[in-house]
């Protein structure tokens, strides 16, 4: 299991990067601000879904192991509310770095 | 246990703590009746030792709890007179644990609403990390 979250983040990141390469190009021409600032926000973005994912696995493996009796419900509840508000973090803060980089297309058109 | 979610997770440890509690209360309730003969090993009730956790340079609000150590109640128990009872001696005495039910009553009281305490604190620091959360620029 280990090995596999360090495989995750990265495809993750690779995705978030193309995706937000995408976003650029699509709605301007890319330049050189754009292009570093478009790479640290899916740095940004892709360390957000490594410990998302991270928080979800551990949530998952322990709502298992409280199912199965090895772990207490306790620590399966927190994991899982923790796991949530992980999401919803993610979720909030992406939306509001799309939010700043429209407003910022949207100022240079 | 340095995560933002810090409202969550200490609590977390003392619902954790309020568990053990309540299983050390329902062992010495289950073997209170456990009669040996005298000069045998006899069952010693089990006390939770509760105490605040330490983090290397964790000052400030908010440490979590933690069980520091189970302590035992006394080694030799109570004699009571039944001859009749197998276990008991030539003299007719038998050995029950020293464990007082009327306690163990009130501390599970205590332990429980304790448990809800905790589990409600938690309730309600997700509620709160909820509303900070549903800020939408």
């Amino acid at each position: 299991m280990i090995p596999a979250i360090p495989s995750i983040p990265s495809v993750g990141a690779s995705e978030s990067l193309g995706a937000a390469q995408a976003t650029t190009s699509s709605s301007a021409a890319g330049t050189a601000t754009d292009a570093a600032s478009s790479s640290s926000f899916a740095n940004m973005l892709g360390q957000a879904i490594d410990s998302l994912n991270g928080a979800t696995n551990n949530a998952t493996n322990l709502g298992l192991e409280a199912a199965a009796g090895n772990a207490s419900v306790a620590d399966a509840t927190v994991a899982s509310t923790e796991a949530d508000l992980d999401t919803q973090l993610a979720s909030a803060l992406t939306d509001k770095a799309v939010t700043a980089l429209n407003t910022i297309m949207n100022m240079q058109a | 246990m340095s995560s933002i979610w810090s409202g969550i997770d200490i609590p977390g440890t003392g619902v954790e703590v309020d568990q053990t509690w309540i299983d050390s209360i329902g062992g010495n309730v289950a073997n209170m009746n456990d009669a040996v003969t005298p000069g045998q090993p006899v069952y010693q009730a089990q006390y939770v030792e509760a105490g605040e956790q330490v983090e290397p340079g964790g000052a400030g609000a908010g440490m979590g709890v933690q069980v520091n150590d189970v302590t035992v109640g006394p080694a030799s128990g109570q004699l009571e007179y039944d001859p009749t009872n197998p276990v008991a001696n030539a003299q007719g005495d038998v050995e029950y644990p020293v464990v007082d039910l009327g306690t163990e009553m009130t501390d599970l009281v205590q332990a429980q609403t304790s448990y809800q305490a905790n589990a409600e604190v938690m309730s309600h620091a997700s509620d709160a990390y909820q509303a900070i959360l549903d800020i939408k620029a």
